[in-house]
């Protein structure tokens, strides 16, 4: 019982993804870009048709559409039944196919100059590229549709154009081949990202209402993998597996077992919920540094401890969700501020919190930023070479901890 | 306006931006092509499309709705720009118009799903569209089937994209903020566990000695009982993986005697590959040979390596000497570097970890620790523990 539950922790850290997976699974369930991609497909068909006395060759065209439509007829049937990211095999094949689609559109509207039919079905297959946008890894998606743009322009080219104003609905065919698969990547992304992000606060949120100082969620997984590794050494000895004595590489692993062990099991409880959480997030772990000697975040209250987060979580963060790239290092410092009024009984403890940061300009914090810094304390904040410093002068009547 | 909707709204500002920004680019490529538009109104429509590049760029603002209205305003401008000719349109116009009749203007409907007056705006916007897009061919006498099936497919799929959108984000967050108890539970569990491992004194204090004896090939102790004893650690640690908390003290004896003390010298040596992988050299001088008590021994190791991690972290140096000598009586540490040092007298009481962790620490096994530094000389830890 208790064994499951452990792996099931370890799983559930080491791949965050697999939440991830899980929750953009669900939105896939969804209509996606079923519709959008239906639109687009319906209208290159609307173009075909209107131009169907054009064509050179009409039956390659014809062909190439029946492949398409019998494809995402299949997909369409598949669809439920596939796991969440589409099989290796199965896009290759399908890519395999639309492929045929392009060279046949392309051949059944192939004359020299530009008299003849816009290739529709090849068009078409850029839709269909965006209803995998939600299942398969972006650069597949990117590859393809540059691929295929690339194809639609070399046709073009070849074909040689007459008439300059034929390059206009060249133009828009190739754009409107490539832009939605590329902009659908663009929203899986982002909307990966956000989700990377909120999982990644709410893991970071747990923290709030741990104990002042803790062991954070690696000294478990830590302990238990040293005494794995010990009871696997142990047992091998005492089956005879392993010879005795020991060689000179088992006994020497045999000593760091043992110090690393005896290290974790008189590791006291030194760092405080906040260090936890800062080393524990993906986000914070690189960019934040904590200076907190005595540990003074441990006598914040909840609340203030959600606010200081949140507050710190979303500054950092604010880069991230816009799809930029991390600029933004900060510091947090937590110093005892001298009470001078120590004439009031139980005056609760006063803290004084500093954070500064660098890359963030001047009003680019987000406001819900100072609503949760609110939460922890009065502040006044300073910017001065592209520093942003914020002093918050927080008071904790919080006895729980001591 | 709560976070979630702010992300929604952030996201779907970003999406109507750049699908708005693919289509103007696509408009100009078209619109530029010589011969398309006279000069006069070639250059006036590339001021209407900066204007509608420049609304699409701001739309991730947080007040949308004037740009939304610049977009809207400028895309049917552009389309009646094209009666002015009073030509029917070549096939360049033709493309540029459906383009912004079908992908630059619904650009807006990505944004305006989202409340009741937006979704009026839309509707609104979507027939200005539509029947500005049908006067310019109409009146012009121009092939109409493309740009408008275009216009209407465009206006369908941004749409539903919009839509679907606007109601993943909220939901895909509800349900990661639903996890926040299950991550609460988890470290709960975690901490419990770690706290059950470290409460196994007794079954790892046995463990660490067998360890430590065949780290040094169990000098002085027979293979069978060393076999013997390495089979019941190892049945207990198994016990204390499947979930039980085993006491050795009273499920049995220990086997071997020499397990209750345990030399210094190698784990020294662990000490000091630690510190090497993190980037400090510690140099060993003195005696190795050291035989302590192991809960002696533990506040001991501790003390040192926490020493060495201020080395480490504060002196700005990267090799450190430990002096250990023994007496009768005590074993002494000497913890030097050559590093920045400090002024003790300007330290306070309680301020500096020194205090709490390596000196309360010493003192509960009978033991002691000293500090010696001045700024620009470097730092002396003395440890003394008793033998």
């Amino acid at each position: 019982m208790r064994r499951s539950r452990i792996a099931e922790s370890t799983v559930s850290r080491a791949s965050g993804s697999s939440s991830e997976q899980d929750a953009l699974g669900r939105a896939r369930l969804d209509l996606g870009f079923n519709v959008a991609a239906v639109a687009l497909v319906g209208y290159q068909f609307v173009v075909m048709v209107l131009n169907i006395a054009t064509y050179p060759t009409l039956s390659l065209s014809l062909g190439a559409w029946a492949l398409l439509i019998v494809t995402l007829v299949a997909a369409l049937v598949m669809h439920p039944r596939l796991p969440d990211a589409l099989p290796d095999w199965t896009f290759y094949t399908a890519l395999a196919l639309w492929a045929a689609v392009v060279v046949l559109d392309i051949a059944g509207t192939w004359t020299t100059g530009d008299t003849g039919a816009p290739p529709t079905a090849a068009v078409a297959v850029g839709a269909a590229l965006l209803l995998c946008a939600t299942v398969r890894p972006p650069r597949d998606i990117v590859v393809s549709a540059i691929a295929l743009g690339v194809a639609l322009a070399a046709a073009f080219a070849l074909r040689g154009q007459h008439e300059l104003a034929a390059l206009g609905p060249a133009f828009v065919t190739i754009a409107l081949a490539t832009a939605p698969p590329l902009l659908g990547v663009q929203i899986v992304q982002s909307l990966r990202t956000l989700v990377q992000l909120e999982l990644d606060l709410v893991q970071v949120q747990s923290t709030v209402s741990s104990p002042a100082y803790a062991v954070g969620m690696m000294a478990s997984e830590e302990l238990a993998r040293l005494d794995l590794a010990a009871e696997r050494l142990l047992d091998g000895v005492a089956t005879g597996r392993t010879l005795l004595p020991l060689d000179e590489a088992t006994a020497s692993a045999a000593a760091s077992i043992a110090t690393e062990l005896r290290l974790h099991l008189i590791q006291g409880r030194r760092e405080t919920w906040l260090y936890h959480a800062i080393t524990e997030s993906a986000l914070l772990g690189p960019s934040v540094s904590l200076t907190d000697p005595d540990g003074l975040a441990g006598r914040l209250t909840r609340d203030q401890r959600d606010g200081l987060l949140t507050a710190v979580w979303l500054i950092i963060s604010d880069p991230v969700r816009q799809g930029a790239v991390q600029t933004r290092a900060l510091q947090i410092e937590l110093v005892r501020a001298d009470s001078p009024e120590s004439a009031v009984p139980n005056p609760g403890a006063r803290i004084q919190i500093v954070i500064s940061t660098t890359g963030v300009p001047r009003n680019g914090v987000d406001p819900a930023a100072w609503q949760a810094i609110r939460k922890v304390g009065r502040h006044v904040e300073t910017f001065s070479d592209s520093t942003l410093r914020i002093e918050i002068d927080s008071v904790s009547h919080n006895p729980a901890d001591f | 306006m709560s976070r979630i909707q702010k992300e929604r709204d952030r996201l779907l500002s970003v999406t109507a931006r750049n699908v708005g920004l693919t289509a103007t680019a696509t408009a100009l490529f078209c619109l530029s092509i010589p011969g398309t538009l006279p000069l006069a109104l070639y250059l006036a429509s590339v001021v209407l499309l900066a204007a509608l590049a420049f609304a699409q760029f701001q739309l991730p603002t947080p007040h949308p709705l004037p740009w939304i209205a610049t977009i809207v305003v400028a895309g049917v401008a552009l389309i009646l720009l094209n009666l002015l000719p009073g030509d029917e349109l070549g096939q360049a116009a033709l493309s540029a118009v459906g383009i912004v009749a079908g992908l630059a203007i619904p650009s807006v409907a990505i944004v305006s799903v989202t409340g009741a007056t937006r979704r009026a705006i839309l509707v609104c916007a979507a027939l200005a569209t539509l029947a500005a897009l049908i006067i310019t061919l109409l009146m012009t006498g121009s092939r109409w089937g493309e740009p408008l099936v275009l216009t209407l497919a465009g206006w369908i799929a941004l749409t539903s994209t919009g839509a679907w959108l606007a109601r993943t984000v909220p939901r895909t967050l509800k349900r990661i903020s639903t996890m926040s108890r299950a991550y609460r539970v988890e470290r709960q569990a975690s901490e419990a566990e770690a706290r059950r491992r470290q409460g196994a004194r007794l079954l790892h204090d046995t463990v660490l000695a067998t360890l430590t004896l065949l780290a040094h090939s169990g000098v002085g102790v027979s293979v069978g009982a060393l076999r013997e004893q390495a089979a019941e650690d190892a049945a207990l640690l198994r016990q204390l993986r499947l979930g039980f908390t085993p006491d050795p003290a009273s499920s049995g004896d220990y086997k071997l005697k020499p397990v209750e003390e345990s030399t210094l010298g190698n784990t020294l040596e662990s000490v000091k590959q630690r510190f090497r992988r993190m980037g400090l050299e510690v140099n060993w001088h003195g005696t190795g040979q050291v035989l302590l008590p192991s809960d002696i021994l533990d506040a001991f190791l501790l003390a040192l390596a926490e020493c060495l991690e201020n080395v480490r972290r504060h002196s700005g140096v990267s090799e450190a000497h430990v002096t250990i000598t023994d007496d009768e009586t005590t074993v002494r540490a000497m913890v030097t570097d050559a590093g920045k040092g400090f002024d003790v007298s300007a330290i306070q009481e309680g301020r500096l970890g020194f205090t709490e962790s390596i000196v309360a620490r010493l003192r509960d096994v009978g033991g002691n620790a000293r500090l010696f530094s001045s700024p620009g000389s470097g730092t002396t830890v003395v440890l003394e523990v008793p033998k």
